[in-house]
């Protein structure tokens, strides 16, 4: 009962209203700004691609290969890739800059490692690259305000000139809540693909730790041996499943996000003691941002210009 | 509270990307698996002299952790008769070995299960 109360708090009634907050809502430019920062600082580190070989659907392409070891897998590629993830992070044309990293990063979302997390990262990105994410901290406003500093320097007392009213949000969060469907979908296909007799009894697990190299604990014996404690397979396994299946919806609670959250790291900080993942776990911690951050407009305080406006 | 404006100009436009955006996260949502699913394989090589008695030998390193658990169950006796062929083509085991001298490498693999309930045979014959 009380966790149906915090979801109806949550989440916008399902009413035609509800469902036009809930897609239509305005961002908050500084929350849309961090994460495209944040997001081209880490897209260089999650596609690098030193070392991989290319693997289908790309392989199956004709001529493939060539443009992979003279194009794409080059060190030249990987420069432009931070070229374009700066012009990105500092927010000049975000939204094409977005699409065009999209373009160059697609071709590597099809290399021998870090297939699921570079899928999640191209479809966040996508969707990202939707949000009109320079309405704050972007060469573009940096250039305004010092046009408008310059302009009136000498007639101080002069209010800021009101920005059109869309430029004051980032635009819809219906791109964001992508994000956000996307980051559970990601726990809840997980959850649901191991919600079998042979995974929950530790079976999986076990014949896992035996057989594939970037396990770090063997389990031969039936148990998961992490530090100090012994635990049974079937326990892990368990523990696994209901831990991913909380992953999965946790977020959509208001008052569970930063628990969630915690967990949620806990969980992959456990988990990096049992297997070596490439990035999965990265890519997932990352997009809680997507949860945490306060996407509401009301939620910041006012930007300048329009407390200006609030003044006159 | 004031609502933003559409990405595309209008609402019904903003919808239908973001259900097509859907549509394409929930379609490629079976490639996010991880570690969910392994095929265990064995492999053991015995060899058989010519009056009958085997003697097990030790699995070459390379058949050890064969797949990584990734193979699929149907496809790793595929897999693992070329792989074999290799090995005593370029080994020295089949070429030094008696005449009627035969090597039977025994593949047992299972899907899920600690249990290796699949068993396949290759015999090598010496030369």
């Amino acid at each position: 009962m009380t966790a149906v109360a915090t979801l109806d708090r949550s989440l916008p009634a399902l009413d035609a209203s509800g469902i036009e907050r809930f897609l239509f809502e305005p961002i908050n430019p500084r929350s849309a700004a961090i994460f495209r920062v944040a997001l081209a600082i880490i897209l260089p580190y999650a596609f690098r691609s030193r070392g991989t070989i290319v693997f289908p659907p790309a392989a199956w392409v004709p001529h493939a290969m060539w443009w992979y070891h003279h194009v794409f897998l080059t060190r030249g590629y990987a420069a432009a890739i931070i070229v374009a993830c700066t012009i990105f992070g500092l927010g000049i044309y975000p939204r094409v800059m977005g699409l065009i990293l999209f373009a160059m990063l697609l071709p590597l979302g099809s290399l021998s490692r870090g297939r699921q997390s570079r899928q999640v990262w191209l479809l966040s990105l996508f969707a990202f690259s939707l949000v009109r994410s320079d309405a704050a901290w972007s060469v573009r406003r940096a250039r305004r305000a010092s046009r408008s500093a310059c302009g009136f320097a000498d007639e101080a007392a002069r209010p800021e000139p009101r920005p059109p009213a869309h430029q004051l949000n980032a635009g819809p969060i219906w791109p964001i809540r992508l994000i956000q469907i996307q980051l559970c979908i990601v726990y809840a296909t997980n959850a649901i693909a191991k919600a079998t007799p042979h995974y929950l009894s530790g079976a999986t697990l076990i014949a896992m730790s035996k057989m594939r190299s970037n396990f770090l604990i063997d389990m031969s014996d039936g148990y998961a041996h992490l530090g100090p404690i012994a635990m049974p397979a079937m326990i892990a396994a368990v523990g696994s499943v209901i831990t991913e299946s909380y992953l999965a919806v946790g977020f959509w609670f208001r008052k569970l996000r930063w628990i969630t959250a915690a967990i949620g790291v806990a969980f992959h900080i456990m988990l990096q003691s049992v297997v070596q993942i490439f990035m999965l776990d990265i890519t997932s911690m990352f997009l809680y941002s997507a949860f945490l951050l306060p996407w509401s407009v009301k939620s910041d305080a006012a930007p300048a210009s329009s407390r200006s406006i609030a003044r006159s | 509270m004031q609502m933003a404006r559409p990405i595309t100009g209008s609402r019904a436009g903003d919808v239908v990307l973001a259900l097509l955006i859907l549509a394409t996260i929930i379609a490629l949502a079976p490639r996010l698996r991880v570690y969910f699913s392994v095929t265990m394989v064995d492999v053991s090589l015995e060899r058989v002299m010519s009056d009958g008695t085997r003697e097990a030998l030790a699995t070459p390193v390379e058949f050890k952790q064969v797949g990584d658990g990734y193979w699929p169950g149907d496809a790793v006796v595929s897999k693992l008769r070329p792989k074999i062929d290799a090995y005593m083509s370029s080994s020295t085991l089949a070429t030094t070995a008696p005449a009627g001298t035969k090597f039977d490498w025994t593949i047992r693999w299972s899907e899920d299960s600690l249990k290796l309930d699949h068993t396949e045979h290759v015999i090598w014959e010496g030369r």
